[in-house]
Parts: structure tokens; C-alpha cells; sequence
């Protein structure tokens, strides 16, 4: 019985760790663009549904960029930056002009661009899926932590991916500009009034949240196929994780992230027939139990 | 009407004769000018979109290189040949509505399905309801062709088929299994109909000959999955000696890159069936050696002039090599227009006639086949075509050691399979 196998995990520590490392990575691909989608919507109120379209952008940039400069880290944070500035252009442009409009012609926009993204993509890049391959101080056999092996750039992604979260959390809670936005979430009007100019708020926040979507695409690139429509694979699940962690909640989109990939990692152990199953099991027993998320505010 | 305009009788005749004349000779003239210039003109469903428009590209240019061929040398029955592409998106109704547009609105001649099984079963029916004959040329899955009950006269497919796969990579694997202890197996295949029929078909003819083979665990993931980190994991831990994996295109060269990192391939010997193809061996950074693969496309499988020969005249058009679906529509343009050849005729019937046991030389022609591929008469499919197995290497040609089974072998196979199956 695949049961007993999960259980003898949780008594050896090599399984445990296994596990775990592969739960984190899994959740901070997840994270990073879950938390930009949830920032969007909490502050503009946006269901930004072209948001997995970003995160492809972020892989072919890295990949287009890596072509011309050899450094990872440099081109992973130009391309991280490319992104946000696309997601600026994109909300000045079209998704300003519809703020006041009905959801419906949100999803209908955003649903556009992901047509217009891809097919953009294959247009620049070709319609063949692409792989960027390990940065070469990545190359190397995995470490060895508790008699289980780890990828040293799956350690780096959970490194970037905490760090992140760590300064989108001080970033938010601490400082002037994070107190703006979180107060823009709560009454646009009233921030307006005090003479804050909540349209640069709006571009603010829809470029960060994009560089995150682009940021989880750089991560990703060197590891996952790229390809015109990679979005569709990662936006559902960053939905589950907003709607689990509770909408517009940066913890909530961090727990409800890393929640997925245990749920992920361990349900494939005790139960490999079912294993997708679970995160759509949690999804329903954070809906019955808690409808506004773990993290989620209620309404006022 | 003019006063006074009687004609006379005289010029009446006249009248009438050069007309008449004028008449007959016009439509003599349009008529001769339709036998002689109006195409024949082919309808071409895939998907040119998406995840796998990489399906739809390729596929078309192999067929469109050799309609181009066959043009050059003045087409057929002295009449060119004319093929136009739409893309469905791989949505089923919208496969459904661009093959019935295609007959009833383009009035095309013949429809060339190169969808995923998935539309394929559909638009199999709109080639049943309109009666016009299709050659599929991408649905592996056996049941297309080989199931009584929805088979139709009118469906002729040129793809491979995923029995003949699956009896070469389950004999090959046999064969390295035995040779090397291997009796503890794994599999890792995407969640729908092809993943299912192909590892339980390799799975059959393992243990079939060698049958030591235990399963110890199947993997499920669904298509398009990003992140195979959790089954890698997995399978490490549950320490199999190998295992298969029907995974294919992007799915499998980001499989193969997450597993290298963790060493998988060093602990366990990988069998998959779909490494082999340029599009899977290009997009990967570094093949990795000694992994075990049928052949989807290669220049030497089979090594012959002809598909050597045929790899290069697609390279000079296209800039890039050919991929499996290149050659299947290739060798389907190559049967359709054979058979209107033969038939002397585009009439529905007499193609279907004609088609049905045709054998002709192709690239994909294996020499155990006398260099030829059949659509063989009794359920319209392609039979006859190279299939390898062997152990990948880092440069060209990618594939060595490689290993056949004879057709006349996976022929018995299949009919005992489709007798088991209640088919035959």
C-alpha cells in the first residue's frame, strides 16, 4: 500500500527533506507570481488574467537576453525589469480604461492578451518550445543535505524566493510607500483626496506585480520548457493559491503557495493516482471553512 | 423593345450561328481551361497555435514540400495541386467546423486531418456524414483505425500507430532488461488517452518477453505539466531500475532537464519512446548519453538514401530538419496523390479504390519493407514505415545501436492483440 510509504517518510529525515526542498520550489515559482496577481488585485481590483502571459515573458526575455550577455544574475533582473515595464505600458494603456467598467470586460481584455501575448511570442521567438538550460554555476552534481540530494539551483530559487518575500513583506508594512498602497486598496477615493496621485500608485503596484509574474518566469526558465502559452500551466493554480491564501494577502499568497507544494510533494508519495487532486481538495476545504481565505479580510 | 427592328430571317441565322458558335466555343474554352488549371485542392485541419503549434508547422511543411514537388513536375492528372491550412486551436468543435467549411464553403477535393487523436475521432465523422476522403496524419492512437465500430471507409491514415511503437520499444527494452538485470519498473506518461494506451501497451509486450519485469509504480502527470520535480522525487525514492515514459515535445525536454539535476539517470536507466526527434534534441542544452529512445524522426532511421536524401531537400526549404509529424504528412500527400494517379479520377470511390493496399516507395519506407510504406486495405492504415529503438549519443546522428523488429513480426503481434481485443 502507497500509504505505508508516506508514512515511512515521515519517519526518515532524507524523505522529509526531499520533499520539502521539492514543496518550496514548487511554491516559490508559485509565490512569485500568485503575489503580484493578488497585489494587482487588491489594490486596482483587477483580475489579471494575462498574468501567466507575464510570466512568460519573463522566460523569453531571459532567454533572448542570455543570448547577448552571459551573466544569469544580471540578465535575470534586467528581465525581471522588462517585464514590470511591459506591465506599466499595459495598464497605462488599456487596463486604465477600464477601471470603472463591469468584470466582464476585464476577463474579456485580459483574456485578449494572453491570445494577442502568445501569438506575439510566436511571432518573435518561433512556435518550437525552447530551453534555456542551467546557468553554469548551477552545473553540478546535487548536494547532499540529510542523505537526500537538492539541485544547488533549486537551493538559489528558494533563497530569491524567501528574500522576496521577506522585503515585499518590510516593503509593504514599513515604509511610506507601502502604507500608500495598502491604504489605495482600502479607499482609492480617500488617498485621492489627501492628494496622493493614485494613478502613479496603480502603474506602481501593476509594475511590481509584474516584475514579480516576470521574476517566477526568469526562475523558471532554466528548468521548465518555454514555449507560446506556458501561462495557461502556472495561472490556474496561482488563483488557487489567491483564493486559499485570501485575496489581495501577500502572506496569505506566501502560506497558500507553499501549502500547494506540500500538498504536491507529499500527496504523490501516499497517493500517486490522485496526487493533483489534493490541491483542489484544500482549495474546497478552505472554501467551506473559511470563503474569505486564510489570510483574508473580511468584507467590509 | 425597339421599333422596327425586325431582323430578317437571314440575319436572324446569322445572328444565332455566330453566336451559338461564340457560346460553344466559350464554354469549350472554360471548360478545357478548368481540366487543365483548376487545382486540386486539399484541406489541411491542425492546431498552428498554442503549446503545440509546433504540430501544425511542421506538419504542414512536410506536406507542403511535397505538394511543391509534385507541382513542379505539373502536378496530377495534368492538374496542380493547391493546400490551404486553418488552425483549430485544438478545440474539437472548431476542428469539426473548419473540416465541414472546407468541403461544403472551399469545396476542397480531400481534407488532411492533422490533428491531435482528441479532434481526430471528430472529424472523422465529418469525412463519414459528408463522405470525403481524409488522411490522417498525426492520431497514433491504435483505435482509430483498428476498432470495427468506428472505423469509416472514408479515413485513411498515414500517421504511425501506437502498437507498432509500443511491440519495438517493449521487445528492445526486453532485450537491454534482460541483459542487464533490469526487473523493477517505473512509468512516468501524461494523463490522457495516447499516455495510457502507449505505456500499457510497452508494458505488455516487456513482460511478454521478458517476464521478470515487475511494475512497481505508474506516474500520471497531466499534459502540459511544468514541474516534474514531485514524481522525480518520488522515483527516487522508490529506487526502480527503469522506467518508461511516453512524455513528448516540451513536456519531455523540460522532464529530462529537471531530472538531470537531481542524477535521476544516473540511478536508473530512462526509456523513452519520443527522445528521438529534432525538435526534443535541439531544444535540449546537453543530451544526455546512454538514455534509451525510439525514433519519432531521424536522418538514419531509416539509413537510407532515400530518407537521407529527403532530410536534405527539407533542410534546403525550411533551414531546419524535419520532425515526425514532417514525415507523416509527406508520406500522406505522397498516398493521396498515388491513388488519384492509379484512379485516373478525383471521383470519391475510385480513389478510395485505388488507395486502399496501395504500396508506394517513400523515405519512411523501411528496408525490411522493400523501402515502401502500405495503406493497408483491410483498416486503411500505414503500415511498412522505419521504426528504431537504440541509445542516444551527445552529436550527430543522436541514436546508435539501433534495433528493429522485422514488420512481418510486428504484424503477428498486432493481429493477435487486435484478435484479443475482439477487432479482427
Amino acid at each position: 500500500m502507497e500509504l505505508m510509504k508516506l508514512i515511512d517518510c515521515f519517519g526518515s529525515l532524507s524523505c522529509l527533506t526531499t520533499q520539502i526542498t521539492s514543496a518550496l520550489i514548487l511554491g516559490m515559482i508559485l509565490f512569485l507570481v500568485a503575489s503580484g496577481l493578488s497585489l494587482i488585485f487588491g489594490v486596482l481590483g483587477v483580475l489579471n488574467f494575462a498574468h501567466g502571459a507575464l510570466y512568460m515573458l519573463g522566460a523569453y526575455f531571459t532567454y533572448t537576453l542570455l543570448a547577448l550577455h552571459g551573466n544569469f544574475g544580471v540578465v535575470a533582473i534586467l528581465a525581471s525589469i522588462g517585464v514590470g515595464i511591459f506591465g506599466v505600458i499595459f495598464e497605462r494603456v488599456f487596463i486604465k480604461r477600464i477601471y470603472a467598467s463591469p468584470l466582464l470586460y476585464q476577463l474579456l481584455l485580459c483574456y485578449a492578451f494572453i491570445l494577442i501575448l502568445d501569438d506575439l511570442a510566436k511571432l518573435v521567438w518561433g512556435y518550437e518550445f525552447k530551453s534555456i538550460g542551467l546557468p553554469n554555476a548551477f552545473r553540478r552534481p546535487p548536494l547532499k543535505i540529510f542523505g537526500s540530494f537538492v539541485p544547488s539551483y533549486y537551493v538559489f530559487i528558494i533563497i530569491v524566493g524567501a528574500i522576496v518575500a521577506l522585503i515585499l513583506w518590510l516593503f509593504l508594512s514599513k515604509t511610506r510607500f507601502g502604507k500608500i498602497i495598502r491604504a489605495t486598496a482600502h479607499s482609492s477615493e480617500m488617498v485621492g483626496a489627501l492628494g496622493i496621485n493614485v494613478q502613479l500608485v496603480y502603474a506602481g503596484v501593476f509594475a511590481l506585480g509584474s516584475f514579480l509574474a516576470g521574476l517566477g518566469g526568469v526562475l523558471a526558465g532554466p528548468v521548465r520548457s518555454i514555449y507560446p502559452g506556458m501561462g495557461a500551466s502556472i495561472i490556474i493554480e496561482s488563483f488557487i493559491v489567491v483564493v486559499i491564501g485570501g485575496l489581495g494577502s501577500i502572506g496569505g499568497a506566501f502560506i497558500g503557495a507553499i501549502l500547494i507544494g506540500l500538498m504536491r510533494s507529499f500527496g504523490i508519495i501516499g497517493f500517486p493516482l490522485i496526487e493533483e487532486s489534493f490541491v483542489f481538495i484544500l482549495m474546497a476545504v478552505v472554501l467551506i471553512l473559511r470563503p474569505r481565505g486564510l489570510f483574508g479580510k473580511k468584507e467590509a | 423593345m425597339k421599333k422596327n427592328s425586325r431582323l430578317t430571317r437571314r440575319e436572324f441565322m446569322k445572328a444565332t450561328a455566330v453566336g451559338t458558335a461564340g457560346l460553344a466555343a466559350g464554354t469549350f474554352f472554360t471548360a478545357n481551361k478548368a481540366m487543365a488549371q483548376e487545382p486540386i485542392k486539399i484541406g489541411f485541419v491542425s492546431i498552428f497555435s498554442g503549446r503545440v503549434a509546433m504540430l501544425g508547422e511542421t506538419g504542414f511543411k512536410g506536406a507542403q514540400l511535397a505538394v511543391d514537388e509534385y507541382n513542379a513536375k505539373g502536378g496530377v492528372l495534368g492538374r496542380k495541386i493547391e493546400i490551404t491550412n486553418r488552425d483549430s486551436a485544438g478545440k474539437i468543435e472548431e476542428a469539426v467546423r473548419i473540416a465541414r467549411d472546407f468541403v461544403v464553403k472551399d469545396k476542397v477535393d480531400f481534407l488532411m486531418d492533422h490533428s491531435s487523436s482528441r479532434e481526430a475521432f471528430a472529424v472523422k465523422e465529418v469525412s463519414r456524414d459528408l463522405k470525403v476522403i481524409t488522411m490522417v496524419t498525426a492520431s497514433e492512437t491504435t483505435d482509430h483505425s483498428a476498432d470495427p465500430k468506428i472505423w469509416t471507409p472514408y479515413n485513411f491514415r498515414s500517421a504511425r500507430q501506437s502498437i507498432h511503437d509500443c511491440c519495438v520499444a517493449g521487445f528492445y527494452a526486453a532485450k537491454i532488461a534482460k541483459e542487464q538485470g533490469l526487473t523493477r519498473w517505473y512509468s512516468i506518461s501524461p494523463d490522457y488517452a495516447y499516455g495510457h494506451d502507449s505505456t500499457d501497451r510497452f508494458f505488455e509486450f516487456l513482460q511478454k518477453k521478458s517476464p521478470e519485469a515487475k511494475i512497481v509504480g505508474k506516474l500520471w502527470p497531466k499534459l502540459f505539466e511544468p514541474d516534474y520535480t514531485p514524481h522525480i522525487t518520488k522515483m527516487l525514492g522508490d529506487k526502480p531500475h527503469a522506467f518508461y515514459s511516453a512524455l513528448w515535445g516540451g513536456d519531455l525536454v523540460a522532464f529530462i532537464e529537471q531530472a538531470m539535476m537531481y542524477g535521476l539517470f544516473e540511478q536508473t536507466k530512462f526509456f523513452s519512446i519520443n527522445v528521438a526527434d529534432y525538435t526534443v534534441l535541439k531544444a535540449l542544452k546537453k543530451i544526455p548519453e546512454g538514455l534509451h529512445t525510439g525514433s519519432r524522426y531521424l536522418r538514419n532511421v531509416p539509413d537510407t538514401p532515400a530518407n537521407h536524401d529527403f532530410a536534405d531537400r527539407y533542410q534546403k526549404k525550411y533551414k531546419e530538419l524535419p520532425t515526425n509529424w514532417s514525415w507523416e504528412t509527406y508520406s500522406g500527400i505522397l498516398f493521396l496523390l498515388e491513388g488519384i494517379k492509379k484512379a485516373k479520377s478525383l471521383e470519391t470511390e475510385k480513389v478510395i479504390k485505388a488507395m486502399k493496399g496501395l504500396r508506394i516507395k517513400a523515405p519512411a519506407g523501411s528496408p525490411d519493407f522493400n523501402g515502401q510504406i502500405e495503406l493497408r486495405a483491410r483498416d486503411h492504415t500505414n503500415i511498412g514505415y522505419a521504426i528504431a529503438w537504440g541509445k542516444t549519443i551527445s552529436k550527430e546522428p543522436y541514436v546508435t545501436d539501433l534495433f528493429y523488429v522485422p514488420w512481418s513480426e510486428i504484424l503477428k503481434e498486432e493481429e493477435e492483440y487486435l484478435k484479443k481485443k475482439g477487432w479482427l
